[in-house]
């Protein structure tokens, strides 16, 4: 049991990476700040926390509702409700300093100037141990069209923001694209550590006696178990490509889920909207996890990481 | 705040048309819940529905362990809620949100519930009993078949009123008018209020012209149910100069003071 290792080890630059104890995470904008979870369990047996997506300024968010069910699933549309990054700084992460688990913030931005002015505001942020950038954001300069659906601003974004930190930099890539693969090389060329996959698909739903969109903003974000066999085969098709780590997502709800997209190619996953069922997933699958290794001979996360995939 | 998945049913039986009272056992839930709280229910084993549903407190039993919910079937997940039996386990978690303020003065309150939305308010005027207060419960339903039984609330010392839209039962109209007939002869300290949202909207308007400590209970889709997802978001008003924002319906309420709530959106 003693040689069994759960850790995951994302590389920044100058030496700063990110250490995880297990490959267990929480999504962003599924967790709040953490506070609402530690009432359920220790919030150091995660590998990571990754939080609530967090903008320059303070953002009040879409008009109820917010969500809506959908089959095994379900759309929101929160519109990125934060406090901005100074009170974010400010209120919420010094209780999440208290843990001993990593701190992921997940990043949004209306241009490419304003990714780059948060990541070098967080570089040296005490408590912050890795960026996530958010690419589904609409690029108010071009077009309103999201900086991950098009290569060229996917591209300057990601490079922009690393020229601001030293932090290891996680790219979580929009699935509404033709291609993932092409997005996930364009962020590893740009200069990404890893790769979340993936964000919400875009969806929406009608009220049928209202005869009009029951979202304010017409569309949302598809997550939960409905999405899963998707995102498995976009962990599958990006590891084929890529060479850094992949954080997989997307439907996770035990165990097993997070043994397929191991087995698919992801180096450590998130765990989202299956929070919200049941507060102690996360827990769960750590353990299933941790026997799963021990009855199949794993002896690490790199062994099984990409398993499925035929030797090359 | 927990989550329980092994409470279990004790019963669970239709008491008028599509309204349903369940026992469930849970005495951690019973012993920490306060009225206005709810509990979130995970109404299928299977991914469908997905999510939990935010259920009120109807009444509880300390002693014995138990709470009670009253819920109307509206759709999948309140259908499912029929089917479970006594001894079924029920997957629940809370209690969950705020609860109403209630002072420990000796003083006169009334409750205005519309439909299913008595079910905390039952609760509440249990509590308030014990604490002496005097309380006016009045219950608003659509005819007479759809009264629930509120013997309780009498033994308890309540003054029970009724109001029914097409008068075959009590008072014909609404339960906001009856309140406001209240108001006009009698001293009333604060006013507590849960159902529809046009029904919350009078109280709201009541409780401004009246000067009234007003509190109502507000419902919205919800993901997380513990305020982490921020889908249950309803418009407050936070004071003149800072405007209004959203707070978490889950988190933050479901009560809240009428004069802050901001309808129409
Ligand atoms: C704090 C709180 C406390 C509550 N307490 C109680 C309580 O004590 N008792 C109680 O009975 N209820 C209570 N509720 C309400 C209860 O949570 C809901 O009735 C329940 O969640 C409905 O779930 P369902 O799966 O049965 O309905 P769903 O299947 O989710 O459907 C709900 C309604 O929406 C309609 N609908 C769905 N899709 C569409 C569409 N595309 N266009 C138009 N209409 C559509 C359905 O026809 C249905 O009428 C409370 C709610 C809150 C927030
Ligand atoms: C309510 C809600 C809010 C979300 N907010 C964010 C966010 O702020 N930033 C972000 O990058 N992803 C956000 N996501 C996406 C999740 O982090 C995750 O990528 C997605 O939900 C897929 O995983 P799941 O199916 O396990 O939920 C949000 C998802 C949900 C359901
Ligand atoms: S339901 Fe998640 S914050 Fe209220």
């Amino acid at each position: 049991m003693n040689e069994l290792s759960m850790e995951v080890r994302i590389q920044g630059q100058n030496r700063r990476a990110l250490i995880m104890k297990n490959p267990v995470m929480t999504a962003s904008g599924t967790f709040g700040f953490g506070k609402e979870y530690a009432a359920f369990y220790d919030l150091n047996k995660l590998g990571a926390i990754a939080v609530k997506g967090i903008t320059l300024e303070p953002r009040e968010g879409n008009p109820p509702p917010r969500i809506i069910e959908t089959p095994s699933g379900i759309l929101n549309s929160i519109g990125l409700q934060n406090p901005g990054i100074e009170g974010f700084v400010r209120n919420e992460l010094p209780f999440l300093r208290t843990f001993n688990t990593p701190v992921i913030v997940n990043i949004s931005g209306n241009t490419i100037a304003e990714y780059a002015l948060l990541a070098e505001k967080l570089d040296t942020v005490e408590g912050v141990s890795a960026l996530e950038i958010n690419v589904s954001c609409p690029n108010v300069k071009e077009g309103c069209l999201a900086f991950g659906i098009n290569k060229e601003s996917l591209f300057n974004v990601v490079k922009k923001t690393r020229e601001n930190t030293t932090l290891p930099l996680i790219v979580k890539l929009s699935p509404n694209v033709t291609d993932i693969v092409e997005m996930a090389e364009t962020a590893e060329q740009a200069g990404a550590d890893a790769i979340s996959l993936v964000n919400t698909f875009l969806g929406t739903a009608i009220d049928i006696y209202k005869k009009k969109p029951i979202f304010a903003n017409i569309v949302g974000g598809l997550s939960g178990p409905a999405i899963k066999p998707i995102a498995l085969r976009m962990v599958w098709e990006v590891y084929e490509k890529v060479n850094i780590p992949i954080i997989g997502m997307g439907g996770i709800t035990d165990w097993k889920d997070a043994v397929e997209f191991i087995l698919a190619g992801a180096s450590a996953l998130a765990v989202g909207t299956a929070n919200f069922i049941n507060p102690n997933t996360p827990l769960e699958i750590i353990d299933g996890i941790q026997s799963y290794m021990a009855a199949e001979g794993f002896k690490n996360i790199e062994e099984m990481t990409g398993y499925a995939h035929p030797p090359a | 705040m927990h989550i329980d998945t092994s409470a279990t049913v004790i019963s669970n039986k239709k008491i008028i048309p599509e309204h349903y009272k369940m026992e469930i056992y849970s005495p951690q839930t019973a012993s920490s819940a306060k009225p206005g709280q709810f509990i979130h229910i995970k109404t299928s084993r299977t991914t469908s529905p997905l999510l939990r549903r935010p259920i009120s407190i109807y009444m509880r039993d300390k002693k014995r362990g138990i709470i009670s919910i009253l819920y109307k079937t509206v759709g999948t997940g309140t259908s499912l809620l029929t089917e479970y039996k006594p001894e079924d386990t029920i997957d629940i978690m809370g209690p969950l949100g705020n609860g109403f303020p209630l002072g420990d003065e000796q003083n006169r309150i009334a409750l205005a519930g519309g439909g299913v939305g008595i079910a905390p308010l039952v609760f509440l005027a249990l509590e308030a009993s014990q604490l002496k207060k005097q309380v006016i419960f009045i219950q608003g339903a659509q005819c007479k078949t759809t009264l629930i039984e509120t013997r309780e609330l009498k033994d308890a010392g309540c003054i029970v009123e009724t109001a029914t839209d097409d008068g075959s039962a009590g008072f014909h109209g609404f339960p906001t008018e009856l309140l406001k007939k209240y108001l006009e002869k009698e001293r009333i300290d604060t006013v507590y209020s849960c159902g529809p949202t046009p029904m919350l909207k009078t109280i709201k308007k009541i409780s401004l012209e009246n000067k009234i400590q007003t509190y109502i209970s507000l419902e919205q889709k919800m993901g997380c149910g513990i305020g982490a997802c921020l889908g249950c978001a309803c418009r407050v008003l936070v004071n003149e100069s800072q405007g209004s924002t959203y707070k978490r319906v889950c988190a933050d309420g479901p009560i809240f003071p009428a004069e802050v709530v901001v309808f129409d959106e």
